[in-house]
């Protein structure tokens, strides 16, 4: 609603007080907080500078994908990164297992994130899964240079 | 910071100024403290991706406020020992000046064209600023994001002596935790325009990234996951984009020392950008609201949002919305009035975006409800719902899913929710107990902490309270469990503990559709299966006993504990058996009727538990006439079931033949219900009731006489004093002889002799014995065969046997009834039934009067009257009546003439059982011609008499 300047309200009275003004006001300078903190960083460059260039060792790279979030669905649609790399070529490969049935196995592209690699969502149908109840998933990455599995958890299938 | 003012704008300039903010963000004037960081919500999309915020001169003027002065050459004391200046420090560290900073700091950029995610950007040199300024708009990104990014990463914004490793990796993009940097991605404005643009794939692509506004997902402390972390829904976009390029949040330890370090699980990249931004440009969320007074003294309050007012009832109103201490700002009353007017607030809400979810708003919490069934069951389906902003919708914090369940806020009595009555209150009905609120919707099923004024908005209804989970609806009884209703028909109603409780349609509709109640239940996590009966529940001692009481097609249904703990406990059931009201039933997936014959056998085999008949009548009756014969279901072995309910192991095949296994039918029962059953030994077929022996054979019992016993040789009857030998039909009294089929069987001495021959038990008179089944011979006692003469066992006599009687032969008469050579089989002379007299004849006769010559063997026939009288004299030899058997054992050799010659010249006239030779060929010719040729045998059997001249 446009209000007009001759349409101004009268302003009768205020009960509290929210907020400090937004009227333009210098930007502060650097704070003492900064200025540790900018030293800090530096200190850590440094140390970083002094530690020998890493030899890249003839195995892979052992890394432990991270399952941010299961939705038992159905579909069944998992989430999950691996830190610690950063590529686009691995496959992110989800395994359901149960006692007594067939393991369900399923897999996804990975791909590099801005600071980890992020596996594609995977989802699995409910028809995909020979039997309803409890389900143990890991999650494993494997690409060229890396290679690990997540720690299990159970799933609950309907 | 520059504003552009427009006309509306100046309302807000105006109040502003006057020290109220209004549509804008209030700023942190001393920093952040832990308390107000939200994992859930670290900073609003409007704020995180409003692009115009800052211009280049903005930015310019920004980062040169953080460094007021470059230490370009490095000229400012190192703080380090023995480097005197950071140029000395820094030399030494392999990174000599000068040093550029971000203020200062230019960079020769190539063009970039537009892609889904941002658009293109001019090619150039250009200042950081401009770098900054550009990639914000290209990719609709704050550049205080980016700016705060750039310092959180490498501290860029405030060092005054950067190195250019903080330039190559700007932003941290394509920077791995313990891994060096991608080079692929270096440089200063690689890095900030990556970073911008992996901002904007997150929001245009949430599916495809681990963190979503609305998905509950882990979120780890730290890369390494011993250190834990938590399940967060992310509530905006731009904090599920932050956690998308960083995915840790604090922990309490990094959070308590909120400008300093935590311990060694913290991460500090999310709370450091929290902090940074708020510090530097203010809170990361918009509360885009304001509660107005209006100054008419009505008292009158409003809710300013979007352009529109809404009323605010009553101060419970705004306690529910948690906005009772939100700065109330008096208006003219005809400033408001010039606003348009919305529904008034109420508790009902859904956040102003396009998800329609609804909200309940109580206490300063904002609960979800799940479904149009639950505005009904709490009879808010006629108020008013309300859209609100971001900044308004998370004032209350999360409750949570709505329940059907509140407390009473003055004390701990639970209500369920049911509806409204026919004055348009809510019906508060109280539980009985926790316990059957938990059954109704679930163990860990949550409650509602009402206010207390809500509360009593509703409290004048107060309905019955419920006691059971058995509930009743439109002429139906259900069960209710977990938040769901089963169909429970009859007869399950009778089996399930108390009355029915009516409840309101909204409760009905409310409870999700659940299959049929089952009389099998087990608690979930737990192992015990209880089958309901009588309004209790008994526990099935093991899976065996669960199994013959499952019927087909049914199955244990899982319910929870205060379910489960709401049915009385009865007696443990263990058995496999069930007495109803007398009748007994044995339990296997259906159930078979025991007949009266076998109560005693099954009822002491497998003591039946006591049950209702509405608990059997689950089960199909089996069509199976149940029998005293049992074999387990996968186990080769065969018991007869004696009365005392011992099982007895029929060992073999035969027996079970002769017991009548087979023909009355073996039954098939689970293994395990077998193995309950005591054993015993096995069983045999010569027994006795303790009164009267009898042999079983067929199924069915022959008394024993002491002679028969003795010629079948059977001692040590099998003495069964419980009744079981009722169920075997007496039959005749058993007899020395038997026939099965062609074969004829004399018992004689302990042995049996068998003959397939009717003529042979034509003449020992046994083709008249009972048809039996020769199993109850073979099975026990050695036979031999049966032949029509006898050898002595004691002497050297032989005897010829027929109809019974035994003749002892002399060395003529056995040759010429041929048993030279023959079979013969061996016995006690004392065991012929007659006196033995010696057979003396030639001449014998059949039943109809017939006679024949006996001749090496054979049997000839008289062709005349006349040479018959001759042969017997005239009737006066004694000619013995022979059978039809001992006949047909001689072959037919033609006829007999009255002269008869053998292998010498000599013809003899044949007189009475005599031969006389007839001298002179003259007399034969005239008187005896012609002559028969016999057997020499039968001449030496033949008397000699006088010769005849």
């Amino acid at each position: 609603m446009a209000v007009h300047a001759n349409d101004k309200p009268k302003i009768t009275s205020v009960t509290t007080t929210a907020s400090p003004s937004p009227t333009p006001t210098p930007t502060p300078g650097p704070t003492n907080q900064e200025q540790q903190d900018t030293q800090a960083h530096k200190d850590e460059l440094a140390q970083q500078n002094q530690q020998p260039t890493p030899v890249p060792s003839s195995g892979k790279k052992s890394v432990t994908p991270q399952i941010t979030s299961v939705n038992p669905g159905p579909p069944v649609s998992i989430h999950a990164f691996v830190s610690g790399i950063f590529e686009n070529t691995g496959t992110c490969t989800a395994t359901f297992t149960k006692a007594g049935y067939t393991s369900v196995v399923k897999a996804s592209a990975a791909s590099a994130g801005a600071t980890t690699t992020d596996c594609a969502a995977i989802t699995v149908a409910s028809t995909e899964f020979p039997a309803a109840g409890a389900w143990t998933l890991v999650l494993s990455y494997s690409s060229p240079t890396s290679e690990g599995s997540s720690a299990s958890q159970t799933v609950t299938i309907q | 910071m520059k504003k552009k003012l427009c006309a509306a704008s100046l309302l807000i300039l105006l109040i502003s100024s006057m020290g109220i903010f209004l549509f804008g963000r209030p700023k942190h004037a001393e920093g952040v403290t832990a308390g107000d960081w939200s994992a859930t919500r670290i900073t609003d999309d409007a704020v995180f991706f409003k692009a115009n915020t800052l211009n280049p001169g903005d930015i310019q003027n920004f980062l040169n406020a953080k460094v007021p002065t470059c230490d370009t050459n490095g000229t400012q004391p190192s703080g380090h020992a023995g480097y005197a200046t950071r140029a000395d420090w820094s030399i030494a560290q392999g990174v000599p000046p000068p040093f550029i900073c971000l203020r200062d700091f230019t960079q020769a950029i190539p063009s970039v064209t537009a892609d889904a995610y941002c658009n293109g950007i001019g090619g150039g040199t250009k200042s950081a600023a401009d770098i900054i300024f550009n990639v914000a708009q290209a990719c609709n990104i704050n550049p205080e994001v980016l700016i705060v990014l750039l310092q959180k990463e490498q501290t860029l914004v405030s060092d005054d002596w950067p190195w250019p490793v903080q330039y190559r990796s700007a932003t941290g993009y394509g920077c791995p935790d313990t891994a060096a940097c991608d080079t692929s991605y270096y440089g200063f404005f690689n890095q900030v325009y990556n970073a911008g643009r992996q901002f904007r794939r997150y929001i245009t692509q949430p599916d495809s990234y681990n963190f979503a506004v609305g998905r509950t997902s882990f979120v780890g402390y730290n890369p390494s996951s011993s250190c834990g972390g938590t399940n967060l829904t992310l509530e905006t976009q731009a904090t599920a984009a932050l956690y998308n390029y960083t995915p840790y949040q604090p922990n309490q330890a990094a959070l308590n020392n909120l400008y300093g370090s935590g311990d060694s699980c913290s991460a500090y990249g999310n709370r450091n950008f929290w902090r940074l931004f708020s510090d530097w440009f203010g809170s990361t969320k918009v509360d885009s609201f304001t509660v107005a007074l209006s100054d008419n003294g009505s008292g009158a309050q409003f809710l300013l949002f979007g352009g529109i007012k809404q009323a605010i009832p009553d101060p419970e109103t705004k306690i529910a919305w948690g906005i009772q201490s939100y700065p109330l700002v008096t208006m003219p009353a005809s400033y408001l009035a010039t606003i348009p007017s919305g529904p008034y607030l109420d508790r009902l809400t859904r956040l102003n975006t396009s998800d329609s979810t609804v909200f309940f708003m109580d206490g300063g919490k904002r609960y979800r409800i799940t479904s149009q069934a639950m505005l009904n069951a709490w009879n808010l389906n006629s108020r008013p719902i309300t859209n609100v902003p971001p900044g308004l919708f998370y004032i209350p914090t999360d409750g949570g899913e709505l329940t059907y369940t509140v407390k009473n806020p003055a004390n701990a009595t639970l209500y369920m929710v049911d509806g409204a009555n026919s004055t348009n209150q809510t019906i508060l009905r109280p539980f009985q107990s926790d316990t059957v609120r938990k059954a109704w919707e679930g163990d860990n099923a949550q409650y509602i902490n009402i206010s207390n004024t809500f509360f009593d908005t509703m409290n004048d209804a107060i309905g019955s309270t419920i006691t059971t989970t058995k509930l009743a609806y439109g002429g139906s009884e259900y069960q209710a469990l977990n938040g769901a209703k089963f169909q429970q028909p009859l007869p399950y109603a009778y089996l399930y503990p108390g009355v029915a409780q009516a409840v309101s349609a909204a409760t009905f509709n409310r409870l999700a559709n659940g299959a049929q109640v089952s009389q099998l239940v087990r608690a979930a996590g737990t192992n015990t299966v209880y089958i309901l009966d009588n309004g209790t529940k008994r526990a099935l001692a093991n899976p065996s006993v669960l199994a013959s009481w499952t019927p087909p097609g049914s199955s244990v249904e899982i319910v929870n504990g205060s379910y489960i703990s709401l049915i009385p406990d009865g007696a443990a059931l263990a058995t496999y058996t069930a007495d109803v009201g007398g009748q007994l039933y044995v339990m296997n997936t259906n159930k078979l009727s025991v007949p009266v014959s076998m109560d005693s056998a099954y009822r002491n085999a497998l003591p039946p538990a006591s049950v209702t008949a509405h608990l059997t009548d689950l089960y199909p009756l089996s069509t199976t006439v149940l029998t005293g014969f049992l074999k387990g279901a996968t186990t080769p072995q065969v018991y007869l079931l004696d009365n005392s309910g011992k099982k007895r192991h029929i060992e073999w095949p035969d027996k079970a033949t002769l017991l009548g296994a087979y023909s009355s039918g073996i039954i098939l029962l689970p293994d395990n219900l077998i193995s309950s059953i005591p054993e015993t030994d096995s069983p045999q077929t010569f027994v006795s009731d303790g009164t009267t022996e009898y042999l079983i054979e067929n199924g069915t019992k022959h008394p024993v006489t002491t002679p028969t016993k003795t010629d079948w040789g059977l001692s040590g009857s099998q003495v069964y004093s419980d009744g079981t030998l009722t169920r075997f039909p007496t039959s005749a009294a058993l007899t020395s002889k038997l026939r099965d089929g062609n074969s004829y069987y004399l018992v004689k001495g302990g042995r049996a002799f068998l003959t397939v021959d009717i003529n042979v038990a034509d003449t020992w008179a046994i083709d008249d014995a009972p048809q039996m089944n020769q199993m109850a011979i073979t099975s026990r006692l050695y036979y031999y065969m049966l032949t029509r003469f006898v050898r002595s066992t004691t002497d050297n006599r032989i005897f010829v046997v027929d109809n019974g009687n035994w003749y002892n032969l002399s060395n003529a008469q056995l040759a010429n009834l041929g048993g030279i050579g023959a079979p013969m089989m061996g016995l006690e002379p004392t065991s012929a039934p007659n006196s033995i007299i010696d057979w003396t004849s030639i001449v014998v006769k059949d039943s109809t009067g017939k006679n024949y010559v006996i001749d090496n063997g054979t049997k000839r026939s008289f062709q005349s009257p006349v040479i018959q009288n001759q042969w017997t004299g005239n009737g006066t030899l004694v000619v013995p009546t022979v059978t039809n058997g001992f006949l047909n054992l001689l072959p037919n050799n033609g006829t007999i003439e009255r002269a008869i010659k053998g292998s010498s010249p000599a013809i003899y006239s044949a007189e009475s059982a005599s031969k006389r030779h007839i001298l002179y060929s003259s007399t034969y010719n005239t008187s005896y011609a012609p002559y028969a040729t016999v057997s020499d045998t039968l001449l030496n059997a033949l008397a000699t008499g006088s010769d005849i001249q």
